[in-house]
């Protein structure tokens, strides 16, 4: 067994998640048999339907027994199962590196007073920490099941990417890959997928199949990225979205006056925060119902991830979900 | 005053209160919270939810800081006392300066303290805010000094404001009394010539006994704005020394005397009053009592004199509302024995001639203790020479006067001397016609004797009792003098303009007359001491009235009313010689510059003192009383009544700090109003 006590994933988040199944909701087209449904007809265990002959199926796929009964040449379905590549994609830019108020540096600024000595408290988990801890679950879950997961760092578009696969060093070059990542700079998610998606290996029938996970706080502009995962679910594959975003970013820190300097552009906006929370309350909310309503229309898994709860329960929550929508 | 366009400023200092502006920005700078800088993912969001806000909403705190800013800056422009002047409406396109000249009573009285601030200070606040509210560069203004004499700053307006400042700035009160009606004729003649609005502003205590000089010859003024300006408050408290006198006035040397000061209490409560007199500056002595409101209290010292020549005494009280009366002069000329000369056909020694009461009254002992020597002359004998070095000359019952005695007494009166006639029997009609012969048509008697009346008991009626004659006589010495009755009197023809009644019968026609002649006077009694004429000798009051008499005659005490402040000393010297004149403070004086203060002048002539005169302040400056404002109705001038400014000054604006207030109000209003909504 490998050392599984990474920044990313402790032995006692193990504990939590050896229950649980990361599965597909639709039939997976995998390359390998598995445990997952596969929409490829062969051999199985299960049957599941008749069909009749046609010129070219095999003579040996004939039930005869339908045949001495009905005179007519029926072929014998079985469900296929094969497994289910996973693929991770992890946002990596600068505004996943928020770790709150208390974690980031600030500066007090006042009139007369000597300004700008920062403090620096213990920092917290940003949202880029949060991500990775899902992101290492998922692919620890992946990996269990003997399903291959693969890994793509966004940061300017794809900066990383590991291959799908399903051994346990797999699994730990992806954890120390996370590790080695320090959130920077733009994300442009939609380059990143269109990046990946050239990079992962096609089933028969040249669809690609797999799960798309997707753990972004979705700054970017989000027609480009909806069209590049829609694109990935027209391909055969599952979209599952992980919007992760910070207390801070869902209700206004406790602050009065005050300078934000945007994480990625460096822009400043200064204002008294008592007198735009609601209306940016209102302004997350209709992004956030902005980005569920797009994913949900195009089919798409959409979980809005609050990294003040622990991830672990943001994936329990996830997966009963899609177990009963199954 | 500061002008902006049409709008004038006031009170220009105030408007350092809108440095209380910056009060509002420190709060608004110290209140503001702690500042953080964050770095924050979302700022893209909060940018979209600041902009949803409305830009009011966003710069609510700059609205805010503004009214704050607003309401103290107005408040402070409301304290300047802004005026909105009129427009310019002449066709021109410009409108003619205004012409001001400001009158200033400085009369005594104006040196009164009312709440405890000279009048004349508040007077010269009041018209340095007159001036503050001209237009400088446009209008013109000049100063006039309301005293006995009123006199003008700069000899017509002038647009040097700052001069007129400065003027104010040295104004001090007079010892005069004001003479308003010429001060407005001064100022009207100043105006007369100037083609834009003209104004008067009189400032004044409103000293009834200066106003009613003004209302009883009231000007005719056409197209001048007047307006006046009471100073200070009524219900001063003053005590005053209205007159101060010695009688005789010129004793003789051991001869007793009466010093007398007459102190009137003006104010409406009693008084506590202790009268002190100084001889020579030494005390003589105090007098302490009590007077009345509105009432006269008379106080007497009695002296009398060791030597010849004059002496100063000086009457003062302790300092009330008023100073300048608490204190009186009085010079009183100790003389040796007074040579009289008693024109006389009759025998002095008969007790039923005239000359016998005459020379009886005047020297009744008849040697050198009397006061006066009487030399006794008839008619035939008068000449110049005989007439020479008489401080009087009597005419009792002669024989018709001769030409030469006519012309010679005639010439005694013109040269300064006095004659008594009375017009006893015999020829006394003729001789006074005689005398009024060598006038040469100048007015000498002061009435024309008519037919005698002989079968007419009269008896006096009124007299003069303030004059020189009479002034001596008590109340009850009056009422005796009444009861006199005078069995034969001429009847009389009208009194000429310069004479004057000093006896009159009951029924009008004098009784005892005196007319100026030149240098001199005639007295004429329309009566004779002789005891067939009339029963006067035979009364105590004979002798009063004849030394009275004499003594108003006496050239050398022969003196116009007593001096006040604003008389000039030449007119009581005669001109010959030279002439220097010493004033109170021990300073020559220009000859022919009057008084200004009182106290005592020492006439020099030819190096040697020849004479002191005691100046006082006119006594009607010690009544403080003032007039009403609505009793003024002068013809010509807008009345007080409509224009009265009471302690304004002028302006030819409109006032709008109220309308400064009502902003600054609602920019407070507006303010507390925003802020609640926006708490919400």
């Amino acid at each position: 067994m490998p050392d599984l006590s990474h920044k990313y994933l402790r032995v006692q988040d193990l504990r939590r998640l050896r229950n649980l199944l990361f599965s597909a909701r639709r039939p997976v087209e995998g390359r390998y048999a598995g445990r997952h449904v596969s929409p490829q007809r062969g051999q199985s265990v299960e049957f599941t339907d008749y069909r009749q002959y046609t010129p070219g199926d095999q003579i040996g796929d004939i039930d005869w027994k339908v045949y001495g009964r009905s005179d007519k040449l029926f072929i014998k379905l079985f469900e296929h199962q094969s497994d289910m590549p996973v693929h991770l994609v992890v946002d990596a830019s600068a505004s996943m590196g928020y770790q709150g108020i208390s974690g980031s540096r600030v500066s007090r600024f006042r009139l007369g007073s000597s300004n700008s000595k920062p403090e620096t408290q213990k920092p917290q988990p940003s949202k880029f920490d949060h991500a990775c801890r899902m992101a290492a679950a998922i692919a620890f879950l992946t990996t269990r099941q003997q399903d291959r997961v693969s890994l793509g760092i966004a940061r300017d578009g794809l900066i990383e990417f590991h291959r799908p696969r399903s051994s346990p060093s797999h699994l730990l070059a992806i954890l120390r890959a996370m590790e080695r990542v320090q959130p920077a700079g733009e994300a442009r998610l939609a380059a990143a997928l269109s990046d990946l998606a050239s990079r992962i290996p096609r089933g028969r029938g040249r669809s690609r199949g797999g799960l798309l996970v997707v753990l972004s706080d979705l700054l970017d502009e989000p027609d480009p990225l909806l069209r590049a995962m829609s694109l990935f679910a027209h391909h055969g594959g599952e979209v599952v979205v992980f919007h992760v975003m910070h207390p801070d970013e869902l209700k206004l820190p406790e602050l009065d006056d005050a300078i934000f300097t945007d994480s990625e552009t460096g822009g400043r906006l200064s204002l008294k925060v008592p007198d735009v929370r609601e209306a940016y309350e209102q302004r997350v909310r209709q992004f956030l119902d902005g980005w569920s309503s797009g994913c949900r229309k195009r089919g798409f898994d959409y979980q809005l991830v609050d990294t003040a709860d622990p991830y672990h329960q943001s994936l329990e929550r996830f997966l009963f979900t899609r177990a009963s929508a199954s | 005053m500061i002008h902006f366009a049409a709008l004038i400023l006031t009170s220009p200092l105030m408007l350092w209160g809108m440095a209380a502006v910056a009060l509002p920005v420190i709060a608004h700078l110290l209140n503001r919270p702690v500042r953080r800088r964050v770095v924050f993912p979302t700022v893209r969001l909060l940018r979209e939810a600041a902009a949803s806000r409305s830009h009011l909403f966003r710069l609510r705190h700059s609205v805010l800081l503004t009214l704050r800013c607003a309401a103290v800056a107005l408040l402070a422009w409301a304290f300047a006392r802004p005026v909105w002047t009129e427009a310019h409406t002449t066709a021109g396109g410009s409108r003619s300066g205004a012409a001001v000249v400001l009158i200033l009573d400085i009369s005594a009285s104006s040196g009164q303290r009312s709440d405890g601030v000279a009048v004349v200070d508040r007077m010269i606040g009041a018209a340095e805010r007159a001036l503050d509210a001209l237009e400088p560069g446009s209008d013109v203004a000049n100063l006039i000094y309301a005293g006995v004499r009123p006199r003008a700053a700069y000899p017509q307006p002038v647009a040097n404001l700052d001069a007129l400042r400065q003027e104010l700035r040295e104004l001090r009160p007079t010892h005069e009394r004001a003479d308003l009606a010429a001060a407005v004729a001064l100022a009207a003649s100043m105006l007369a010539e100037h083609t834009g609005p003209r104004r008067i502003i009189l400032f004044s205590d409103m000293q009834r006994t200066n106003w009613d000089e003004l209302m009883r010859s009231p000007l005719r003024v056409e197209s001048i704005d007047l307006r006046i300006v009471p100073i200070g408050s009524p219900g001063a408290a003053n005590t005053g020394i209205v007159r101060a006198s010695a009688i005789p006035a010129r004793p003789v040397v051991g001869q007793p005397a009466r010093v007398t000061a007459s102190l009137v209490n003006f104010a409406d409560r009693q008084r506590d009053v202790t009268l002190t007199a100084m001889f020579h500056g030494r005390p003589l002595g105090a007098r302490s009592f009590s007077i009345a409101p509105r009432r006269q209290q008379d106080v007497s010292f009695d002296l009398a004199f060791d030597e010849p020549g004059p002496h100063r005494l000086v009457l003062s009280t302790r300092g009330d509302d008023l100073a300048l009366d608490d204190r009186a002069y009085v010079v009183v000329e100790a003389v040796e024995r007074i040579p009289l000369l008693l024109i006389t056909d009759e025998d002095p020694a008969q007790p039923t001639s005239s000359a016998y009461y005459i020379t009886r009254a005047l020297a009744p002992a008849g040697n050198e203790s009397d006061t006066y020597e009487v030399k006794v002359l008839r008619s035939i004998d008068v000449n110049d020479a005989a007439l020479t070095g008489s401080a009087a000359v009597i005419i009792g019952e002669v024989r018709p006067l001769g030409a030469t005695a006519a012309e010679s007494l005639v010439e005694y009166i013109a040269e300064g001397g006095g004659v008594l006639m009375f017009l006893g029997g015999g020829p006394a009609r003729a001789n006074a016609a005689a005398l009024a012969h060598q006038a040469r048509g100048e007015p000498l008697l002061p009435f024309q004797p008519l037919q005698r009346l002989d079968r007419e008991t009269r008896f006096i009626g009124e007299g003069a009792w303030t004059s020189a004659a009479l002034r001596s006589f008590d109340e009850i010495t009056r009422l005796a003098l009444r009861e006199i009755a005078f069995h034969r009197t001429h009847a009389t023809g009208e009194l000429h303009g310069s004479a004057r009644a000093l006896l009159r019968f009951a029924d009008s026609t004098p009784a005892l007359a005196v007319s100026p002649y030149r240098s001199g006077y005639l007295m004429l009694a329309n009566f004779s001491p002789a005891p067939s004429h009339s029963d006067v000798a035979k009364h105590g009051a004979f002798v009063a009235l004849l030394h009275g008499m004499v003594d108003q005659l006496r050239a050398d005490n022969n003196r116009a009313d007593p001096l006040t402040v604003g008389d000039s000393l030449a007119a009581a010297e005669d001109d010959t010689g030279d002439i220097r004149i010493i004033g109170p403070d021990d300073q020559p004086i220009a000859v022919t510059k009057p008084t200004d203060q009182p106290g005592f002048y020492t006439i020099i002539r030819n190096g040697e003192p020849v004479a002191v005169h005691a100046v006082n302040i006119d006594e009607r400056e010690a009544d403080l009383r003032r007039i009403d404002a609505t009793e003024l109705n002068i013809d010509g001038f807008i009345t007080a009544r409509q224009r009265s400014a009471l302690g304004e000054a002028p302006h030819r604006g409109e006032p709008i700090w109220w309308w400064f207030v009502l902003a600054a109000s609602g920019a407070a209003g507006l303010e507390m109003l925003l802020l609640s909504l926006w708490k919400r």
